[in-house]
This record gives C-alpha cells, sequence and structure tokens, in this order.
C-alpha cells in the first residue's frame, strides 16, 4: 500500500485526518475505518447509487471516490445531524418510502442534494430531483413515495 | 396515517422506517464480529467436470491465510425437495422425493460459479490472494446447456438420475384431442420468458460464528429461517438443534428463499473449523453470478374456442429451465400446472411439464414464481384469440374465467368475486371502453391491452405448509410476539404488530415482535415466501393472541387489575401481580395453523396497460398502467399499495428490459451497468385499486401482482403495432423485427 501525506477533510462537521493508503474508496473507509455503516454497500462500480454521500455540496457515489480525492473537502454522511437532513428523514418515514431499506440512506442523500441545489432554467423541480436520483436505484421499486419526499421538501422551500 | 391504534381501513406507517432512515447496521453486510475472519470462494471456471485434485500448498502460505475447505472437510450430504407431503388417496406428489444433487463443495461440478474450495483469512484480499493460488485439477466433461440439449435423445445425463428435476407431470380432462378438432376457431402458439436476474443491491453475504459445544450461529438474509436451518443440518451433516439461523434486514424478492450455493453452509463449515467467527460476502459480480434466476420458460399452447368465444379445450406443454440445482424446480411444474388448469373452466384440458436441469446457474424462486411464466403465455394467447375473434379482451375474460362453486385443482370451491370486481374495477379506473384499442399518430402508436390472473397464498395443505407463533407478556407491560417468519422489506413487522394490537385489543405501541430467529420462534415452514405471512402466520398470531387475551382477561379479574385498551399500562402491573403472586413464566400463548384446504388460497389481479410504441425505433413507453388485486381483508393499505407498485415494477422489467444473459453457460450480463434494472426515469407510475373482501383472509399482495403485468403489456404493444410477440422482454430490436424492419 503506498503512502502519502495525510489526507485532511470535514467529516459530518469534524475536522478529519487519514494517514494510509490514499486508493482506499471513501465507502471503504466510511464502512470499515470509520465504522459509519449507514453509507450501504452495493455494486462498488458507481452504479446503484446505495453509497450515495454529499461531497462539497453534491451526492456523490463514495465507491468511486478515493481518499485523495477529498483532500480540503467537506463530506457529510446518512449520520450527519443536520436539520434538514432530518427533514428529508422525516418525509420519507411519512410516504412509507422505505421497504427493504438498502438503497434509502442512498436515496435520503441524494434528495439532500436535490434540495440543497437549485433546478437549471430548463429543469422542472420535479425534473430536477429526477435527474439526481437518476443515480439510485430503489429495487422494491418504491420511487413513488420517494419522489413524493423529495418534492414535498423542496415544494415546502419555495413556498 | 396512523402511528397509535389501527382502525379499520386506515394504515399505519412502517415501525421499521425510523432506523432505515438513519442507515442502523441492519443489513447482513453490515454484520460484524469481534475476532472476524473473511473468507473467499473458489468457483469453477468451467460448466462441467469431475475435480481430480485440489493442491492448497501455495496457497497456505500467503500471510493472514487461517484456514481453507475443500470437498474433503464436508461431512453433510445432498439436500432433498421435503416441500410437498403425501396426499391422503393421492400418494406423494411427482419429484418430492428426488434428490436435488445439491451440495457444498461436490466432487462434480455443475455450472459456471460452482463453489470447489474457501480460504478464511483475516483479510478480504488475503482471503483472495489465496484463493487465486489454490491450484485445483478439473476433468472436463461435456456440459449439456439447453433446454433442447438436456432432452435430446442422446443428451449426456448430468446427473444419475437423469436430466429432467422430477418426473414429468401431465393432467388430462376430457377428450381434448377431439374438442381441438371440433373447435370452431384453434390457436396455437410458443412463448418464452426469459432469466430474470433478482438484481438486489445489497449483494449476497453471511457471517457464521462457532458459539460453543459444536453449536453455530448464522446470521443472514433468509425467506424461511427454520427451512435454512434444515438445509444447513444436511449440508453439513449437522443436527439443527446445533444451528441457529438469524436473519438480518435485507432485500431478497425470493433470492434467499433457499441457501445459495458455497455461502451459508460455506460460512459455518469454516466457522467451525477455524473456532473463529466467519463472513463470506460476495461481490455484486458474484452474486449475478450464482445468485438464482427466475426460471426460463417455454410454453406450447393450443387452444379451441366455440364461435361465441367460449374456450372448450387447451393443451399445454411446459419446460422451465432450472439451471444445475434447483431446490424450488422440485415443485415448480406442479405449481405452474395448478395455475395453468385453474383459472379458467374448461372443459377439455390437458397439462404437460417439465423442469429441465442444464450446466447454468441454478433457477429459483422468485416474486410469483409459475405464474409470471404461465400467464405470460396463457393470458398472451387468449388476446389473440381476442383479437383473431373480435371479441373484447375483457368479455373474453368474463365468459371464461373460474366462477363461484367450481373447484380448483385439488378440489377446493372457489370464490371468483374478487376476480369479478378486479376486472370491472379496473376496466373502470382504466377507462377501457372510453377509447379504441389503437390510436395511430405519426410514428408513434399507442395501443392497450389487459391480462388477469391468480396465484397462491401459501401453498396449501399440499405441502408441509404451516406456521406457529406464540405470543407473551413481558415484565415491562408489553405483548411479545415470537415468530420465525422475517420482515424483508414487505412490511410485514408492521402487518403483523397490527393484527396482533387489533385481536388483543392493545395499542400498537403496547406489542413487540421478534422475527426471523430459529433459537426459540416456534416452527414456520415456508416463511415470507409464497405470499402467505399475513394469511398463514396472520391466522397463527390471531389464535394465539385470542388465547392469550383470555388468560390475561381471567388474571386481570383476580389480580383486580383492569385490562383494557384504555388501562394499557396496567399490562406492566399485571406482570408484576403475576410474578409475585403466581410466579413461574408470565403468561403466554402459542398457536399453530395449517389451512385446511389441499389448494392454495387464490389470489386473483386484472392488470391494463397502455403503451406507446415508437414505429422507428420499437422502443415502448408505459404511458399509463392499472392494476386492480384482490386482497381479502386489507391489513395495511398503504403498504399494500407500495407492494403492489414493488411487483409490478419488477415485471415490467421482465416485460420491457430485464433478461440475464447466460451463453456457453457464463453469465455475460452480470452487473448493474450491463443488466438494465428500472431506475426511477423507467419507473412507471401505477394506479393501484385494492380490491378489499372483508369475510375473505388476509390474502398476500407482494408476490401475486406480478403475474398480468407481462401479458397486459404484451398485448397493448401487439394492439398499437399488429404483432403480438411471443417472447420478452419485448426489447427495441425483437419490437422492430416483429415490425419488419430489422
Amino acid at each position: 500500500m503506498e503512502k502519502d501525506s495525510p489526507i485532511n477533510f470535514i467529516l459530518n462537521g469534524k475536522p478529519t485526518a487519514y494517514d494510509g493508503s490514499s486508493v482506499k474508496s471513501l465507502l471503504d473507509f466510511l464502512r470499515y475505518d470509520m465504522n459509519l455503516k449507514g453509507t450501504k454497500e452495493g455494486c462498488r462500480v458507481g452504479y446503484c447509487g446505495a453509497c450515495t454521500v454529499i461531497l462539497n455540496g453534491k451526492p456523490v457515489h463514495s465507491c468511486c471516490v478515493l481518499l485523495v480525492q477529498v483532500n480540503n473537502k467537506e463530506i457529510e454522511t446518512i449520520e450527519s445531524t443536520s436539520p434538514d437532513l432530518e427533514t428529508v428523514r422525516e418525509a420519507f418515514i411519512s410516504h412509507n418510502a422505505p421497504q427493504c431499506g438498502v438503497c434509502i440512506p442512498g436515496m435520503i442523500m441524494s434528495c439532500l442534494g436535490a434540495t440543497r441545489s437549485q433546478p437549471s432554467s430548463r429543469e422542472t423541480k420535479e425534473e430536477h430531483l429526477k435527474n439526481i436520483l437518476t443515480g439510485n436505484i430503489c429495487r422494491c421499486g418504491g420511487y413513488s413515495r420517494i419522489i413524493a419526499a423529495g418534492l414535498e421538501i423542496i415544494n415546502s422551500e419555495s413556498t | 396515517m396512523n402511528s397509535s391504534k389501527s382502525t379499520k381501513n386506515e394504515s399505519v406507517l412502517r415501525i421499521d422506517a425510523p432506523e432505515k432512515v438513519h442507515g442502523a447496521p441492519v443489513y447482513s453486510t453490515d454484520f460484524e464480529l469481534p475476532g472476524m475472519l473473511h473468507a473467499k470462494v473458489l468457483r469453477s471456471y468451467i460448466s462441467r467436470g469431475k475435480i481430480l485434485s485440489i493442491d492448497t500448498k501455495a496457497a497456505y502460505k500467503v500471510p493472514g491465510v487461517i484456514s481453507i475447505v475443500t470437498s474433503e472437510d464436508v461431512s453433510g450430504g445432498e439436500l432433498g425437495f421435503p416441500e410437498l407431503r403425501p396426499i391422503p388417496g393421492k400418494g406423494i406428489p411427482p419429484g418430492s422425493d428426488w434428490p436435488s444433487g445439491f451440495r457444498l463443495f461436490p466432487s462434480i461440478v455443475n455450472f459456471i460459479g460452482e463453489g470447489i474450495a474457501a480460504v478464511a483469512a483475516e483479510t478480504a484480499e488475503a482471503a483472495q490472494e489465496a484463493v487465486d493460488l489454490i491450484e485445483v485439477e478439473i476433468e472436463e466433461m461435456p456440459p449439456v446447456l439447453t433446454m433442447d440439449e438436456a432432452l435430446s435423445p442422446d443428451a449426456q445425463l448430468i446427473f444419475p438420475h437423469g436430466n429432467l428435476v422430477q418426473p414429468e407431470w401431465t393432467y388430462t380432462k376430457g377428450n381434448v384431442e377431439k374438442a381441438l378438432t371440433d373447435a370452431f376457431f384453434t390457436f396455437e402458439g410458443i412463448y418464452k420468458t426469459p432469466r430474470q436476474a433478482h438484481a438486489i443491491i445489497e449483494p449476497l453475504c453471511a457471517v457464521a460464528a462457532p458459539t460453543g459445544l459444536g453449536r453455530i450461529t448464522i446470521w443472514t438474509v433468509v425467506n424461511s429461517p427454520h427451512e435454512i436451518q434444515q438445509e444447513l443440518a444436511i449440508l453439513l451433516g449437522m443436527n439443527e438443534d446445533k444451528i441457529r439461523v438469524i436473519c438480518t434486514q435485507g432485500p431478497s424478492y425470493g433470492a434467499r428463499d433457499n441457501v445459495t450455493n458455497s455461502l451459508e453452509a460455506a460460512a459455518g463449515l469454516l466457522a467451525l473449523k477455524t473456532g473463529r467467527p466467519i463472513r463470506i460476502a460476495l461481490t455484486s459480480e458474484e452474486t449475478f453470478q450464482v445468485g438464482r434466476t427466475r426460471h426460463e420458460s417455454r410454453f406450447h399452447i393450443k387452444t379451441g374456442v366455440d364461435n361465441d368465444g367460449r374456450i372448450i379445450a387447451m393443451w399445454g406443454k411446459v419446460m422451465v429451465n432450472s439451471g444445475a440445482y434447483s431446490l424450488i424446480s422440485g415443485r415448480i411444474i406442479e405449481s405452474i400446472g395448478s395455475k395453468f388448469l385453474s383459472l379458467y373452466d374448461i372443459p377439455n384440458i390437458h397439462f404437460e411439464g417439465q423442469a429441465v436441469r442444464t450446466n447454468t446457474v441454478p433457477a429459483g424462486s422468485y416474486r410469483c414464481v409459475a405464474s409470471v411464466q404461465n400467464y405470460f403465455a396463457v393470458e398472451t394467447q387468449l388476446n389473440e384469440i381476442a383479437t383473431k375473434l373480435n371479441i373484447d379482451p375483457v368479455k373474453l375474460r368474463q365468459i371464461n374465467h373460474i366462477k363461484t362453486g367450481a373447484k380448483l385443482f385439488w378440489g377446493t370451491p372457489v370464490d371468483s368475486s374478487p376476480l369479478e370486481r378486479c376486472i370491472s374495477q379496473g376496466a373502470d379506473k382504466f377507462g377501457w371502453n372510453e377509447k379504441p384499442l389503437a390510436i395511430r399518430k405519426g410514428n408513434k402508436a399507442i395501443g392497450r391491452g389487459m391480462a388477469i390472473s391468480t396465484h397462491h397464498t401459501g401453498i396449501g395443505n399440499v405441502s408441509r405448509e404451516g406456521s406457529a407463533v406464540r405470543v407473551q407478556l413481558t415484565s415491562d407491560g408489553h405483548v411479545e410476539v415470537i415468530t420465525a417468519i422475517p420482515d424483508n422489506g414487505q412490511g410485514s413487522l408492521t402487518a403483523l404488530t397490527i393484527m396482533a394490537a387489533n385481536a388483543l385489543d392493545l395499542p400498537l405501541k403496547s406489542i413487540r415482535i421478534r422475527m426471523g430467529d430459529t433459537l426459540d420462534a416456534p416452527f414456520d415452514y415456508m416463511g415470507a415466501g409464497v405470499n402467505r405471512v399475513t394469511y398463514i402466520t396472520g391466522t397463527a398470531l390471531r389464535g394465539a393472541s385470542a388465547q392469550l387475551k383470555k388468560i390475561l382477561e381471567v388474571i386481570s379479574k383476580e389480580a383486580q387489575i383492569p385490562y383494557s385498551f384504555k388501562t394499557a399500562n396496567n399490562l406492566a402491573l399485571l406482570a408484576d401481580w403475576h410474578n409475585a403472586i403466581k410466579g413461574g413464566s408470565l403468561p403466554s400463548a402459542e398457536y399453530m395453523f395449517r389451512p385446511k384446504e389441499l389448494d392454495p388460497l387464490p389470489t386473483f389481479a386484472a392488470h391494463f396497460a397502455e403503451v406507446e410504441v415508437s414505429l422507428d425505433t420499437g422502443e415502448v413507453k408505459v404511458l399509463n398502467y392499472v392494476a386492480a388485486q384482490d386482497l381479502g381483508e386489507i391489513i395495511n393499505p398503504d403498504i399494500c399499495t407500495l407492494q403492489v407498485e414493488g411487483g409490478v415494477y419488477h415485471a415490467i422489467g421482465m416485460a420491457l428490459f430485464e433478461e440475464l444473459h447466460v451463453e456457453e453457460g457464463m453469465v455475460t450480463n452480470g452487473n448493474f451497468m450491463e443488466y438494465s434494472v428500472g431506475g426511477v426515469g423507467e419507473w412507471v407510475p401505477t394506479d393501484v385499486i385494492l380490491v378489499g373482501t372483508e369475510n375473505l383472509p388476509p390474502k398476500g399482495v407482494g408476490t401475486s401482482v406480478a403475474a398480468p403485468v407481462a401479458p397486459a403489456i404484451v398485448a397493448a404493444i401487439a394492439n398499437a403495432t399488429g404483432y403480438f410477440l411471443h417472447e420478452v422482454p419485448a426489447t427495441p430490436t425483437r419490437v422492430l423485427e416483429a415490425l419488419g424492419k430489422l
């Protein structure tokens, strides 16, 4: 394993340093170094979205992010205590969105990313949400509830 | 929605949602134990061959490697098909006493990906490095790769008892040949459905730990902990009481209905050998490669109808591909046959079916197994008949479907009124009579189609079907429900909580459910599979709850502590009183339920689809979908609606784009990039109609909903284009081929 100088970043609001292999994935670091098991492990090739976290404000697949890429950046996971994340969680509960639930932390982080960003001039709010959710698969087929939960928050913000 | 007390037709929010939205570590892949080793599996790279030697010397030299197990370490045997039982006067159903061929690390490998050995090491990387260094010598044997090869007269016999999973199953009523000759019209077709992958997001994973005195505990996702316990006991040559199975959270859709090749049993074997906890976590690609699939099927059907649309004869020959080993294939033909023979009332009918072994990835349970294949074929042919005779497809069903008073296959009288309501309510909601079946708009064609189906809730008394549930007062004033049933995401935790609360006249918060652990749960055969939980386990739970309620009422009188909904906190006082005055265990009750009827409870559906087909590209877009679903008594409507949506989603995948490709025995699109599953872009909003019937038991919903989807969509495509596809998925290539444009 190659060694590099420590990597510094903010993880769920706390300054964090990592001094190990810089080619470790962010997913493995979160789950197996930090024991943050809320970020779920699915396909590991950047397709299913179970491992979605927020990196500098944007939802990313943590399986495809190497630690060397997070130096001086800010990471937020499902374990975060941000009030707006709590709002998304509550919307997911009230819409009965989780079934088996493996995709849900990733779905919640993507919805959080959608609520924190603005639609482009060519998108409606719903299209904006759906475009961000294209990075997440729910194999239980719970999309109606996931979309409804996300839209509820996006629509309430603008009123 | 309500979170305290459930009343009729009011939905309750999922009880497990709060922990799931926090990403709680409740899944098999989240599970870790101190001192745990990681194991990787050496898999066969050929389709069929005899293992001559396995050399592990180089592998053992990898730092961190603790133990390697091969066939030499296995003292267990081969699984059978214990599911069916002898029927008085009818003998043992065919196939139930045949061997499956399935064992841990066999001396002959039968598909690419089959486990040969497993390595336990301090890290997963070391285990994989060692796996790559195991030298294995295999004498290749000619494989059987397709159903046709398996049944050809000079076929290699891949198991000593032949290439059929079970003896051919045949049933005939009336004179089919004559009726087909006499019929006003005769229709004939061959219909094919593909292998479909469960494509579970969480890859397959099992953790096993030695717990002393030769015992092991296994944490993994299962449908039926007791069945997995029995299977592991056979595979490992151990007594069942030495194996504890605990079901973690995680997806199934049928994927976890039986043990997986070289997963749970391999972890258990290594745990016993090393004395340390073992984790076997497959990659997503390995999960696609060795996880069971939906059975590939081929149906040949002939139907004879009178000029008024009355079906007078039907003949069907069915073949399904079970792959190398398939535990459920021991009864899939019986299951398909009972569907083929049950939905329509046909005086002359013949069915014959074969489940065929091939040297390919094993098939198994998958949401709505047997019915999905059967109704794609039967309903597509009926839709073709409707088109050719110019009869309304809805009317054709109404003329021919089984009516109240008629008997299901094993003789149980049917109540068809839910089916009639599914058809009429679905047609109304869809506006079936308001628009033509085909509308052309330039290079786009819009078509509409429908299909009906029946699927089983439970398996009926033809099987060992049965569920026992225990309920007990706890010292802190709750009632604890103990069941081996797990909740794989269907919502059974919440549904059973509602049923217990209502039966005991207590608030939801007074009920606690302990699920999916064989340690002290009363025996439950079949688990969370076959659509059965609310009916079979639910009925057992209601029985146990009624008994406990009586006991608590007696004690409450004696203790002069009122037992009622409004004074639920008195349960704790009652428990205190019982401990002080009576002593011993707190009051409890256990109840076992087996349905008396040989036939499973039929669950009906009528679905309606509107699609838009691009005549240039062959792309099909579902514009409108209505699913009317028979539920009997409805326990938790909102979750039922979601289960219908989920079942339709899986089946639309099979109808339009999902197919696991197996070429020369090799899975060639086994990953999420190449195997398309629907994302938010492919998701189709579904109008769900829950058709409830108060005096019927709570029927299953999660699986039965998938059966009519593909034929409804294929009929809509046919009405748009003029061509009935006989094979799904209806990919753009297949549509263009049908249009003569390729």
